[in-house]
């Protein structure tokens, strides 16, 4: 295999692991941006579906913690688990078997959708938040793209040598 | 390199190069006394602080890293340290302040290299030890900068030591620890190595710092990644390299005592050093962490002569206790003149390149000034 090749593979590979590891730093933005939208952000729906119910009595008081305790882990493990795969895939670990990237795909998708309806009936005060919070969001889909992109590049490269042994 | 080769080795060379005994030893002092002349040490002795040819760790973690201390750390590793292969180096889609870096990086057979040889015909043979200094790093520190850069230095973990195996090769992976204290551990293949640092211009990003003390062993050969390959692999062959410095390293000083009438690069095929060869190439290839004795008893036998084990202070008393107007005709008085003009032409060179990063020198030798 020729220098240029192998430079080339090397790099792929390489920014396949970073954006695996991207994906676990994003997965904790995830669950944080949606535990500070809870507790700061203005009348959440679940925030008022679990106020019912516990004003109801039929949850307990503590239930909404639990829940939303279990919705940041899976928020966090759901990043976790694409950053995994992607690791692994960069690595060479295993088959490499491309569903991640379908979801990640998606995942970056809607992100992407969703980055204008941010600045939908903004108030001049969160002006910074917002802000930051798009600029999140952007690397985020920046991160998902180069991760498809070069895992189609690697894709490409070894199909070629494979026709070429 | 280490002590086992600027000191021992570059004396194993001057002898064989046709230098006396006693000339020997003052070429291979001042090869060797450059990795210790620091600001501390002169400051001890009074002598002017700009002739630094090394920075203590001490005065490192001390260091400057706004322009005018990048300059300082510069211009002392670039040009003893680390002389530059190529200032006008050319790669695509980089700025002007990646450029400015990436033309420092070291390697052997440089114009840079070839301006210092001659420039040391004629002068004092502390200036012929500075030169041997200089021209053997370029080809242990091959591949790194005399300037803290994290896009230069860097280099991912991935380090893979290439060993015998039979009749072929193998690789086994390199662990990096960061414990200064400990020794290296040849046999399970753990060294020392410099903290990562994310900031661009910290003092761990200096040198071949990430790579620990792997380039100063001769008989190591490894294959690792450099920051500014872009995911290219470089295989250092330190056995192979380290031979080249001593044969060039003759060719140099043979030249130098006019015994060649030019100068070339890439010239390694030095009658002198032949024969002994096989004996030089054990001495590279043994495992240890520093060879001295084996480059001493070799010197040894060369000359018949004992070589005096390097002493930092051998000639300070000499440069203390001398009238001032008298101080340049001493031994240190001597290196100090020399090391303040190399490192005044190779920051100048830097300079005339483009890059500041070694800033300019002003030369003042004893009695008069002038801007080189």
């Amino acid at each position: 295999m020729d220098d240029q090749k192998r430079q080339l593979i090397k790099k792929y590979e390489s920014n396949i692991i970073l954006s695996g590891r991207s994906m676990l730093f994003f997965g904790l933005w995830d669950a944080f941006k949606f535990l500070a939208t809870y507790l700061y952000g203005e009348g959440g729906e679940l925030n008022e579906d679990l106020n019912v119910l516990i004003q109801a009595e039929l949850l307990p008081d503590y239930a909404e913690w639990i829940i939303v305790g279990i919705v940041c882990l899976l928020l966090f493990s759901f990043n976790f688990y694409i950053g995994a795969k992607a690791i692994a895939y960069g690595k060479g670990r295993g088959k490499r078997r491309v569903w991640f990237l379908i979801v990640a795909g998606i995942l970056g998708l809607a992100t992407l959708v969703g980055i204008p309806y941010y600045f939908s009936d903004i108030k001049i005060t969160d002006l910074d938040s917002v802000i930051a919070t798009a600029l999140m969001d952007v690397a985020f889909v920046y991160m998902v793209f180069d991760m498809i992109y070069s895992a189609g590049r690697l894709a490409a490269i070894n199909k070629k040598r494979q026709m070429e042994a | 390199m280490q002590e086992d080769f600027h000191y021992y080795a570059t004396y194993c060379a001057a002898i064989l190069a046709g230098y006396s005994h006693e000339e020997s030893m003052e070429i291979c002092y001042s090869a060797q006394f450059v990795d210790m002349c620091s600001k501390t040490y002169l400051a001890s002795i009074k002598a002017p602080l700009s002739a630094a040819t090394t920075q203590l760790q001490l005065e490192m973690m001390d260091a400057r890293t706004d322009i005018i201390g990048l300059q300082e750390i510069t211009r002392i590793w670039a040009s003893f340290h680390f002389l530059p292969k190529d200032l006008y180096a050319k790669k695509k889609w980089r700025p002007k302040v990646y450029m400015n870096k990436y033309r420092l990086i070291c390697g052997p057979n440089s114009d840079l290299m070839v301006k210092m040889v001659e420039l040391a015909k004629g002068k004092p043979l502390q200036n012929v030890g500075i030169a041997m200094h200089v021209l053997a790093d370029t080809w242990a520190h091959a591949y790194y900068a005399g300037t803290p850069s994290l896009v230069i230095n860097g280099t991912t973990a991935e380090f893979y030591e290439i060993v015998q195996d039979g009749d072929g090769e193998k690789e086994i992976p390199i662990h990096f620890r960061h414990s200064a204290s400990t020794p290296d551990d040849l046999d399970k293949h753990i060294f020392t190595n410099s903290l990562y640092q994310g900031n661009e211009k910290s003092i761990m990003n200096l040198g071949h710092g990430r790579a620990g003390h792997l380039p100063d062993y001769s008989f190591a050969k490894y294959r690792f990644y450099p920051a500014w390959g872009d995911y290219g692999d470089i295989v250092k062959d330190n056995p192979s390299d380290y031979y080249k410095a001593f044969c060039q390293m003759v060719y140099a000083m043979k030249y130098i005592r006019e015994k060649e009438l030019f100068f070339e690069k890439d010239t390694y095929h030095v009658p002198e050093v032949a024969p002994y060869r096989k004996r030089i190439d054990q001495i590279l290839r043994k495992r240890q962490i520093i060879a001295c004795d084996d480059w001493k008893a070799f010197g040894e036998e060369l000359s018949g002569q004992t070589i005096e084990d390097f002493d930092i202070d051998r000639f300070k008393s000499e440069y203390i206790e001398v009238a001032e107007e008298h101080k340049k005709d001493t031994f240190l008085g001597k290196f100090i003149d020399g090391a303040i003009a190399h490192k005044a032409m190779v920051s100048n060179e830097i300079s005339s390149s483009g890059s500041f990063l070694a800033g300019f020198v002003q030369v003042k030798i004893h009695d008069k000034i002038s801007k080189s």
